[in-house]
């Protein structure tokens, strides 16, 4: 809105972290905890998903139930879990690239 | 006989070929088991003659000591990853996965589960920002990050411990492969593989190395799939009785007393261990820039749960299909039997031929990957990095692991890949994931970390090996397992050793994390240098 001037700040940005001053330094850790949340969230979804099957998967009531004559693990360990984990995969590349497309403007736009 | 004469066409892999042939023909003169015998026998010699020519066809580009490293850093992702998946694929995941599930059931899954999520854990924590390190070898990378001699020649140590450990199964494996389909003894197919391996890594180095390591990921995923289909389609086994009996149940462990306990440390040390395995990360460094290296472990992951579907549905057939191995005796050699035994005759015939030439891809992948990554620390480290220092590195690097091979006995192949992943995960995945991402990491910390992370993995594994009836149950099975005490452990450490050191931080800690973690165009932007200063020579 009240961006008519070009702003003179990104480009000393990009020499900030060139040379490491204070300002440099922050930003380049406000971009690496940016990068380990994103991580951290996604290892905690595979997690989440992961850490309980062996243990359901013992479960007698689990271990009766069938779809198409096949048990849930069989289906899950066999089949199911690869392309969960290819689509956390992707996920993450998504949000790891439009965190290096943010920290690039903050940057360089000028 | 056609195929021996295009043996001898193809210089690269002349010497073992003529191992080959030797056995070829001693396998036509033994009539009883002449059919299936030489089927195989020409599928494997088929398999060995194209990765030489394909290997042949990759000397030409290969000029300079970059060239010979890592294809000097212009593979796309798509070939990567079916490079990094085809040189993954050990004979561990092609024979050992399909038997470890015909006889254990469900919780054997978890091995392709944890050899394909593993991927996961290396893209969230390290593959971008180890590339952008611009690291040529993980002793490199120690260099890069802590700029510490001392350091350097530790994790130097380490690549060559995993890398030979992980050689000594697929050779034994190869051995293996080569007695059952001749009879000849194991010692002829242990020195074929190391050999033809050697000679291939000698005469092309990493450029060709990643086109024969794309092709043998399509071989072996044909080589499964087609016995897969054509068994299914013949026996058309009833679904109901597929999954009958205690074995289609989980819970029952991979074999010792403590079954869940036991899953939990496998996912451990395979969920972690995979980013640090040496001849992995030597193939992130082949990619452009960050951004593509975390494409490629995108695509890696796509296709690894493509392939391991056709170990799944093989195992379960094998289950039904075939009687159990003899105790004491290892599951591996299921899968090469199975085509004969379910369908016979001729199409068995063929497919068990399929099945072996696989087999034998798999090992000359993964072992040729190995020699590579152990090659690679050699020259560097210990010669002076030029192109023929490369050449005796790896003449080094693949005869060591064949003297190792040859005497000992054989062990079942997925549980010494198991242990390759524990040192891994207890040694170079703390290292990798506190050193890209906590400035705080020291020297000391690290070194600490590691001589106790490797030391805890492998004295526990030596142990387990040497005197396996000798202990008590718990200490028994967490001394084959050990993952799951040593990767804390090994964090812990490093640490805690960190923690005590911190006055020997210096601002340089700062300069290489930011350059691990600005991306190609915001660097440019910042005018900071494409890669880290590497202060050795």
């Amino acid at each position: 809105m009240a961006d008519r001037r070009p702003a003179p700040t990104p480009v000393r940005r990009g020499v900030e972290v060139a040379e490491q001053t204070e300002i440099g330094r922050e930003l380049v850790r406000g971009l690496l905890r940016a990068q380990l949340a994103a991580a951290l969230r996604i290892a905690g979804m595979a997690l989440l998903l992961f850490a309980p099957l062996p243990i359901l998967f013992a479960l007698p009531a689990v271990q009766d139930f069938r779809i198409l004559g096949v048990p849930l693990a069989w289906w899950v360990l066999g089949a199911a879990v690869y392309p969960v984990v290819y689509l956390l995969a992707r996920l993450h590349r998504r949000q790891a690239e439009r965190i290096e497309r943010d920290f690039t403007d903050l940057l360089g736009r000028g | 006989m056609s195929a021996v004469s295009a043996v001898s066409a193809v210089s690269a892999v002349s010497a073992a070929s003529a191992v080959s042939a030797a056995s070829a023909v001693s396998a036509v003169s033994d009539a009883t088991t002449l059919g299936s015998s030489t089927l195989s026998l020409i599928a494997i010699v088929m398999v060995a003659v194209a990765t030489g020519a394909i290997g042949a066809f990759g000397v030409r580009m290969a000029r300079t000591t970059s060239d010979f490293l890592v294809a000097s850093r212009t593979v796309r992702p798509g070939w990567n990853a079916a490079a990094i998946s085809g040189e993954y694929l050990s004979a561990a995941s092609f024979l050992g996965v399909a038997g470890l599930i015909a006889v254990q059931g469900p919780d054997a899954l978890w091995y392709p589960v944890g050899f394909t999520a593993g991927y996961l854990a290396l893209q969230l924590f390290v593959a971008a920002p180890l590339r952008r390190s611009g690291a040529y070898t993980m002793p490199d990378f120690a260099q890069i990050r802590w700029g510490s001699r001392r350091l350097r020649a530790v994790c130097t140590a380490l690549v060559l411990a995993i890398a030979w450990l992980y050689l000594v199964p697929q050779l034994h494996g190869a051995g293996l492969v080569l007695q059952q389909v001749t009879g000849l003894p194991r010692w002829v197919g242990i020195v074929a593989v190391a050999l033809v391996v050697t000679a291939n890594v000698v005469a092309g180095g990493m450029r060709s190395i990643t086109l024969v390591q794309a092709f043998q990921y399509w071989f072996k995923l044909m080589a499964l799939a087609v016995p897969v289909f054509v068994v299914a389609m013949i026996t058309r086994p009833g679904v109901e009785n597929l999954f009958a009996g205690q074995w289609a149940e989980s819970g029952t462990g991979l074999g010792g007393s403590h079954p869940i306990a036991e899953v939990y440390s496998l996912m451990l040390a395979t969920f972690l261990g995979v980013m640090g395995l040496p001849h992995v990360l030597v193939r992130f460094y082949t990619t452009p820039d960050g951004g593509s290296a975390r494409a490629t472990t995108v695509r890696v992951t796509a296709l690894l749960g493509v392939f391991y579907l056709f170990p799944t549905i093989a195992g379960v057939l094998m289950h039904q299909l075939m009687p159990p191995p003899a105790p004491g005796e290892s599951a591996d050699s299921m899968l090469l039997q199975w085509p004969a035994t379910a369908v016979g005759g001729t199409v068995g015939n063929l497919l068990a031929a399929l099945v072996a030439a696989g087999a034998i891809a798999a090992f000359l992948a993964t072992s040729s990957g190995l020699v590579v990554a152990a090659a690679g620390v050699l020259s560097t480290d210990v010669l002076r990095g030029r192109v023929r220092d490369f050449r005796w590195a790896a003449v080094v690097a693949g005869l060591v692991p064949l003297a190792m091979a040859l005497p000992t006995t054989s062990l079942d192949i997925s549980q010494v890949v198991g242990m390759a992943f524990a040192v891994a995960a207890s040694t170079f995945c703390p290292l990798l994931v506190l050193g890209i991402w906590w400035r705080g990491l020291t020297t000391a910390g690290a070194v600490a970390g590691l001589i106790v992370g490797g030391g805890l993995s492998l004295g526990a594994l030596t142990v387990s090996v040497v005197l396996p009836d000798a202990l008590p149950e718990p200490l028994a099975g967490l001394l084959g397992q050990p993952a799951v005490g040593s990767v804390p452990v090994a964090f812990a450490t490093m640490i805690v050793v960190s923690l005590l050191t911190r006055s020997a931080l210096t601002p340089r800690a700062d300069a290489v994390l930011a350059a691990l973690h600005v991306p190609g165009p915001a660097r440019r932007a910042a005018a900071l240098p494409d890669r880290p200063h590497a202060d050795h020579p």
